[in-house]
């Protein structure tokens, strides 16, 4: 796994550096292209201006002031080890032709060009030496031409620049290997503590989180994230736990309730008046598990939110009050109130089944939970962001320590689980409002239950 | 009545099947809807039990078969599926009531019993009459005898619901699908209060009882 991890690094850190190296060579050959060229058309620019001066003043002057300008007496022209002495001095020779017998300066058998007026040639003699060239007729049969090696400090500069690539070819892939090398180690150590973290808590998930130690933002981002998905997959996690303990608890009791019931059957199976109080209790207890499933399975399909395709406009009030006249007796039987106040006119957007079946699990938990001569409410008003449903109770309330968990399914604040429920009433009620987009809080420092439900208009 | 019943679970179909012939009712069972569409063509049943999922068709499906053919027997569709868009979708195939599995036989059998004594007209008609006790749709008037009988809106609805299924078995459930229009079942005695309230102001002035509970299973409006 280590030798993979290093043998991974080490070549993306050869492939990081060989890009480096091959940009700044090419960036520096490419430039010093470009200073070489432009110094010899500067060379060839001043070459040019000479020969225009030179052919100026012999139309002014004549011939003589055209050889002074190349410093030259009149006729003076040189043997062949003069002019090669003078080629290597100055570094250039000038050559006036009469036809083709040499009137001025020497020639050292370079090749001329005896056209009017030839472009700026440039050739390499046998000393890889760059040599301009440039021949001008002056008169008919006159020819001045001049040859000039490129001059010598351009030439130091040129090598000093050849020196400087060569070396920088050598070195330059050092720095960005060694670079790379050390962010991909930080990066490397950074993620290799972050899956060690990671493998900690694949084995405990409720006690371990990842943290970086790195200043690299995405990294930070990385490591949050993370930490965020194994939140939510804890409360998972935790859920389907008591689910499980839920559903098998929920179960068990009614279950071994029957098989006593079964038991007692067989005991009685003689006694026709017992054998069919038996029968009605071992009913009512499978009622209870199928009324458990028929919760668990209303759930999952409010949860899977087909409902909202059948969603409509619907007068909250007017199902409000329906609901409400229904109840009251039901409250009045249980010896308790139920006061309402609600603002006629008021609608939203959802499904009415559902909602009715929001405000009845509501006014159930607030029957079954309050104590004898308790008064419970409802309330409709509109809200500044929608409408505002309460329904509260002056009951017992319930305990701090439970209130995150209400609407977990299967939790039950009773953990005897003694009470009549079967703890998915309020994950129905908190399944309904998350499709209607409502949303719904337990008024805190109240001495009972007092519900708000925020549900949006539009 | 004769029942054709289309379900493919055996152990359903012989507690569907048993029950009813305990109760005096003929059963023709099929597992197949193909089958079940050509009986259904060929004989005259008094109402069908369809089990929404089968195996070769959509019991949906063979319910549009049915009723593009023109045949108007009255239909039960069996489903595990309780929610109300599939009970919507099951109607508007063309069937007359909607049950979800699990279920009790006696649920079962009001409805079939419901189903089949329903007239046409009765929805329509403006006098409810059965036995001493009488119902102005239009006016929503009750009288039991000569005596005039004030009810509260749920009571007058149970009351006419009672009426239209006179001396018949009805469930909790059928009275919180129709009165309440409820596709869950509350914890809460929100049936029984009703009853027994619309009972107080119906029963107990005259010392005899019209609306019967049958313990455990539902309401029945006598004539006596």
């Amino acid at each position: 796994m280590k030798t993979n991890t290093q043998k991974y690094h080490f070549v993306l850190a050869l492939k990081f550096s060989f890009l480096c190296w091959v940009l700044t060579c090419g960036l520096a050959l490419l430039v010093s292209h470009f200073v070489s060229q432009s110094e010899q058309s500067r060379q060839q620019t001043e070459m040019l201006e000479l020969i225009e001066e030179a052919v100026e003043l012999y139309h002014s002057d004549g011939l003589e002031s055209l050889v002074e300008v190349f410093e030259l007496a009149e006729n003076e022209t040189w043997t062949k080890e003069e002019a090669q002495e003078h080629w290597q001095e100055e570094g250039w020779l000038m050559a006036l032709y009469q036809k083709d017998v040499i009137i001025a300066g020497g020639d050292l058998g370079f090749e001329r060009a005896n056209t009017s007026k030839s472009q700026p040639q440039t050739e390499i003699d046998e000393e890889t030496q760059l040599i301009f060239y440039q021949a001008q007729q002056i008169n008919d049969g006159l020819y001045l031409h001049l040859w000039q090696r490129l001059d010598h400090d351009v030439v130091i500069a040129q090598n000093a620049r050849t020196q400087f690539i060569v070396w920088l070819a050598i070195f330059c892939w050092l720095p960005p290997l060694l670079i790379f090398v050390y962010f991909r180690q930080m990066q490397g150590n950074t993620i290799t503590k972050l899956s060690q973290q990671l493998s900690l808590v694949a084995k405990a998930p409720e006690l371990h989180r990842t943290v970086a130690k790195s200043d690299d933002p995405q990294l930070l981002q990385l490591c949050s994230v993370i930490n965020t998905m194994l939140d939510e997959i804890t409360k998972l996690h935790h859920n389907i736990k008591t689910m499980s303990v839920g559903v098998a608890h929920d179960l068990k009791t009614p279950l071994t309730r029957v098989a006593n019931r079964l038991q007692s059957m067989e005991q009685d199976i003689d006694d026709p008046v017992q054998l069919a109080v038996h029968l009605e209790k071992a009913c009512e207890e499978l009622e209870k598990i199928i009324s458990t499933f028929n919760n668990l399975i209303r759930l999952n399909s409010i949860e899977s939110g087909k409902y909202q395709q059948g969603f409509k406009q619907i007068d909250l009030s007017t199902l409000l009050l329906d609901l409400t006249d229904s109840f009251t007796p039901v409250f009045e039987d249980a010896e308790k109130t139920l006061s309402v106040s609600i603002l006629p006119n008021i609608s939203c957007y959802g499904d009415a089944d559902l909602l009715a079946q929001l405000v009845c699990n509501l006014l159930e938990n607030a029957l079954e939970y309050t104590n004898p001569r308790a008064s419970v409410w409802i309330r409709l008003q509109s809200h500044s962001s929608g409408v505002l449903l309460q329904i509260g109770d002056n009951g017992p309330g319930i305990a701090t320590s439970d209130q995150a968990h209400i609407f977990e399914r299967f939790y039950r604040a009773d953990t005897s689980r003694s009470s009549s429920g079967n703890g998915l009433g309020l994950s129905i009620v908190k399944a309904i409002c998350d499709i209607h987009e409502a949303r719904i809080y337990l008024l805190e420092g109240q001495p009972g239950a007092v519900f708000n439900i925020e549900v949006p208009t539009h | 009545m004769k029942i054709l019943l289309v379900e493919d679970d055996h152990e359903t179909a012989e507690f569907i099947c048993n029950g009813l012939k305990q109760a005096g009712e003929s059963v023709d069972h099929t597992q197949c809807p193909k089958d079940a569409i050509i009986k259904a063509s060929t004989t005259s049943f008094d109402a069908i039990i369809f089990d929404r999922l089968l195996p070769s068709m959509d019991g949906l499906d063979a319910v549009k078969i049915l009723r593009a053919s023109n045949i108007l027997t009255p239909i039960i569709m069996l489903t595990a599926l309780s929610d109300t868009a599939a009970r919507v979708e099951g109607l508007e195939a063309g069937a007359d009531d909607y049950l979800v599995k699990p279920f009790a036989f006696v649920e079962l059998h009001a409805r079939l019993k419901a189903l089949y004594r329903r007239k046409p007209a009765a929805q329509t008609v403006n006098e409810l009459q059965v036995g001493c006790v009488k119902l102005l749709r239009t006016s929503r008037q009750v009288f039991r005898g000569e005596s005039e009988i004030e009810l509260m809106p749920k009571e007058y609805q149970i009351l006419e619901f009672l009426m239209l299924h006179p001396n018949q078995l009805v469930t909790k459930t059928m009275l919180l699908e129709h009165v309440w229009g409820f596709s869950f079942d509350p914890k809460t005695s929100l049936v029984q209060t009703h009853v027994s309230r619309l009972r107080n102001k119906l029963d107990k002035p005259f010392n005899s009882e019209v609306i019967k509970t049958i313990r455990g299973s539902g309401y029945l409006l006598s004539e006596q």
